[in-house]
């Protein structure tokens, strides 16, 4: 026979044990819901790929002529800064030469967060493509260039010269391509009538052994 | 007469568009120069392939400012061997070893079977080059010059851009598979933390007044 007050604690008792186990296993539930960071070199990985977002992609819209009035270029000075609204990123831009594999310049791993002009090409503003690289990632998280393949057409991208004037571009077309023998040098580097921008980044798969496998390339005109 | 006219303006404008769209519809693409260079826009070090819009096909090195040096494709079939040539230095008048301006001698000494001189790969490159390292004004477009089997002389363009290739602009591989920035990464740590932590704190506090109460039964 047991009391009401030996009633009371088992009851207790009870609660208090659904309460514990209810608060491990919600807890268990919430673990396994999110995805675990497993591999930060993403050597495990090979089969995702990065890769433009919808409907960013219009290459016409590179091939053909830009809008009349045509945009006049303006005299060479050097970019300082580039900003992206679209992607709320305002970056540091630095002069580099080509690597010497006679790739674009990239930044070193410790400036992830600053951009590359190739200075051995025409500055923003000078007439034909410039070349600003920055990275995607590094193994600490996204860099300058995270989201660059998700740059809408139309999109705005300011770059201040060391001459204190802004020049303003946008975006035509966000592209990607393999980095292979098919790589499309003349499209991507080749000589344009009109002052443009290349704003590069990787993407495709990765691998620790080789890195990314391809290019991502925004292309954008200078407003007239 | 109007129509007869009219019919005379209509058939001088195809024939001025059809003369136009010669060279094109045979299938050159730097217009009367006949040589095709591709890539056309390469950097340092890059290799390109030459070739010839012309009946003969081309034959020999090319030369340019722009390469370090050129070589003759021989087909591979043709024993394999190569011609180098260093195309700075390229005038179009020393290749006599290799009998470019006579369409109906073997290049390389080699036995030409008669098949290989009808073309099946005249559209084939027939010379590759390697691009300058230094030197080079990025931009800058080079002209390319070259031969026909027939001896005639060809044309083309190379502009070299600086660079070329794919850029290494990648470091990590956390972006594999997605196109979101950091923050999705950094949102997903907190909350595994955040559970991770209530699931303790939960575990020790049920531990505590278990003991607690099994201490007070057996008081």
């Amino acid at each position: 026979m047991t009391t009401r007050q030996q009633r009371i604690a088992l009851r207790g008792r009870r609660l208090e044990t659904v309460a514990a186990m209810a608060t491990v296993l919600a807890a268990a539930a919430l673990c396994g819901a999110v995805p675990v960071k497993e591999d930060t070199s993403g050597a495990g990985r090979p089969n995702e790929r990065t890769t433009v977002a919808a409907g960013v992609s219009r290459p016409e819209a590179v091939d053909t002529r830009p809008p009349s009035p045509e945009p006049e270029p303006v005299e060479r000075a050097e970019p300082v800064r580039l900003s992206i609204p679209q992607l709320g990123a305002y970056l540091e831009v630095f002069a580099a030469d080509a690597e010497k594999d006679g790739t674009p310049p990239v930044p070193d791993e410790k400036e992830a967060d600053k951009v590359a002009w190739y200075q051995g090409g025409p500055s923003p503003g000078e007439r034909g493509p410039a070349l600003l690289v920055g990275h995607l990632d590094t193994v600490e998280g996204p860099a300058a260039f995270a989201g660059l393949g998700s740059l809408k057409p139309g999109a705005e991208i300011r770059i201040e010269r060391d001459d204190r004037s802004t020049v303003v571009f946008t975006v035509d077309s966000v592209e990607q391509y393999q980095k292979d023998d098919n790589y499309p040098n003349e499209r991507v580097y080749g000589p344009t009538q009109t002052p443009q921008l290349r704003l590069i980044t990787c993407g495709g798969g990765f691998t620790k052994e080789n890195g990314y496998d391809a290019n991502i390339v925004a292309f954008a005109s200078m407003r007239g | 007469m109007k129509t007869r006219s009219l019919a005379t303006v209509a058939a001088a404008s195809a024939a001025l568009v059809l003369s136009m769209a010669g060279p094109a519809l045979a299938g050159g693409e730097t217009g009367t120069g006949g040589l095709t260079v591709h890539p056309s826009t390469a950097g340092p070090g890059a290799t390109v392939q030459i070739t010839a819009h012309c009946k003969a096909g081309g034959q020999g090195t090319v030369a340019s400012l722009a390469f370090e040096h050129s070589q003759a494709h021989t087909g591979g079939h043709h024993h394999g061997r190569h011609h180098h040539h260093d195309g700075r230095h390229h005038d179009g008048r020393h290749h006599d070893h290799n009998n470019m301006l006579d369409d109906s001698k073997p290049a390389d000494g080699s036995t030409h079977h008669p098949t290989h001189k009808k073309g099946h790969h005249h559209h084939a490159p027939f010379a590759s080059a390697k691009v300058m390292h230094q030197g080079l004004t990025p931009g800058k477009t080079y002209q390319v010059t070259g031969y026909c089997k027939d001896g005639r002389p060809l044309t083309g363009n190379f502009t070299f851009s600086g660079v070329s290739g794919g850029a290494h602009a990648g470091l990590g591989g956390l972006a594999s598979g997605t196109q979101s920035s950091g923050s999705g990464m950094s949102t997903t740590t907190t909350a595994a933390a955040a559970a991770g932590g209530l699931a303790v704190a939960g575990l020790a506090g049920y531990l505590m007044v278990w003991r607690r109460r099994a201490n007070a039964d057996k008081a």
